[in-house]
């Protein structure tokens, strides 16, 4: 026979399981019920998880930058070591391109030169945009669905929502999210990426659809389009949120009357890239002042 | 094994008791790095997934609720995802290998990572259903269904790592 004292701490012990059991259970509802309502929260796109994301980015950001380094230093290195072999044909090419950019060298000049003038002549706006600043990208993220980047500058170097970001080539998308030392970048290959373009040689205006792909759609193009594998396809300005005319990327296919654009931007390979200080102010605003002859 | 179902963040192992939450929350800062093939494409296998089953098999009481729900919301915060997303997911995790685990508790590591890829498998299936939910539209399911391989893919060396960790360390 069990002795009393036994079965009592044995009773004991099974509430304290069962306390702790049901302890366990209400936790679990408590946390599922945190995350449905912020799920909920998200679809009736509350401001409130893009504000703490906001400040969750800026406390991240200086941690992923003490990341970065070593791992860009390592990444770096092994492409240097598999890159020498290759660094003697490599070196070839780029003399032959080299010569033929110095020819195109000359000719830019006196084009932009005479673009100035004209323009000046025309009253025509200018089409500078000021870069606000140049940001290192130190994160990535979006899950499996979203394309987006995080750049280590924020509200505090002059950036605001919706800025546009370009690289050295093209375009790469826009500032979403702003925190005060860090943003986030919603690149154009995004599903929710829509740029306004137009095909540069034929002018007809079209809209580049993100696809969380490589590649971008090209949707909208009018139905007797002449488009060719190899356009370049440019932001055509319409909306305000792109200035006009920067490279988002050339056409690389056509299937079935659809076109696929490869973005210009290095979206792989991104490192620092510049974030323009664009206003859709009225073209009054921008008119060159003085010239006229 | 009940002391796990404390609802607290910290496990009460003292300073070895952080180890699984720090390693978890590591493998979410990795995730987000710009490594290998960059933004454009990318697919990353999703390593706290891996980690929150990880250490719900092997020390569940260094694993409570709080840590999987505060790695879950980190995760939601940094990489951007809907809220709640990942708190979702790794809830799931950790209760489904909770309450499966006498089944399974010793066998061989196949044996643990076909459990992990059936466990994913509905995991990853409620997350394309929450995610569709809070984007008020029908997500594609391809680019998850990619992420749910290469998480698979990338359980065997993430779990042998986990394991030289816990031997040395837990």
């Amino acid at each position: 026979m069990r002795p009393i004292s036994s079965t009592v701490r044995g009773s004991t012990q099974h509430s304290r399981m069962t306390i702790r059991q049901r302890k366990a259970q209400y936790g679990f509802l408590i946390y599922l019920a945190i995350a449905l309502s912020l799920l909920t929260l998200e679809r009736y796109e509350s401001s409130a998880p893009a504000w703490m994301r906001e400040v969750a980015g800026d406390g991240v950001a200086p941690m992923l930058s003490l990341f970065d380094q070593p791992i860009r230093a390592i990444q770096s290195g092994i492409e240097r070591i598999v890159g020498v072999s290759d660094t003697y044909i490599l070196n070839a090419e780029l003399r032959s391109e080299n010569q033929r950019l110095l020819q195109w060298q000359e000719a830019a000049a006196q084009l932009s030169h005479e673009n100035i003038r004209l323009r000046a002549l025309l009253k025509a706006p200018g089409r500078t945009v000021p870069t606000a600043a140049a940001v290192r990208v130190v994160g990535v993220g979006g899950g499996a669905f979203e394309r987006n980047v995080m750049v280590n500058g924020g509200s505090s170097d002059g950036i605001e929502r919706g800025w546009p970001a370009v690289d050295d080539i093209g375009l790469i998308g826009r500032v979403t999210e702003l925190g005060v030392y860090s943003s986030r970048v919603l690149l154009v290959t995004d599903l929710n990426s829509r740029v306004p373009v137009r095909v540069e040689r034929t002018g007809d205006l079209a809209i580049s659809m993100g696809q969380n792909d490589d590649l971008l759609k090209l949707g909208f193009l009018p139905r007797d389009n002449d488009i060719l594998v190899g356009d370049r396809i440019l932001s055509s300005g319409h909306g305000g949120v792109y200035p006009p005319d920067l490279l988002v990327g050339i056409v690389v296919e056509i299937i079935n009357e659809q076109a696929f654009i490869k973005p210009a931007g290095l979206l792989e390979r991104l490192d620092y890239i510049k974030i323009l200080a664009y206003r859709p102010v009225p073209p009054e605003a921008e008119r060159v002042s003085g010239g006229g002859l | 094994m009940k002391k796990a179902e404390s609802i607290s963040i910290f496990g009460s192992s003292g300073f070895a008791g952080l180890v699984p939450l720090g390693i978890t929350v590591f493998f979410t800062i990795l995730m987000m790095l710009p490594i290998g093939t960059g933004a454009s494409s990318f697919a990353f296998p999703h390593l706290p997934l891996i980690a929150v089953f990880y250490w719900t098999c092997h020390r569940p009481m260094a694993m409570p609720l709080g840590a999987a729900a505060f790695a879950g919301l980190l995760l939601d915060l940094w990489m951007n995802v809907p809220m709640g997303l990942n708190i979702l997911m790794l809830l799931m995790v950790r209760a489904g290998a909770l309450s499966q685990l006498k089944y399974f508790k010793g066998r061989s590591g196949i044996i643990y990572w076909i459990v992990f890829a059936a466990g994913a498998l509905l995991n990853y299936a409620v997350a394309w259903a929450a995610s569709s939910y809070a984007s008020n539209q029908i997500m594609p399911p391809l680019p998850l269904l990619q992420q749910y391989v290469i998480t698979i893919f990338a359980y065997p060396p993430t779990a042998w790592l986990l394991n030289r960790i816990r031997k040395n360390l837990l």
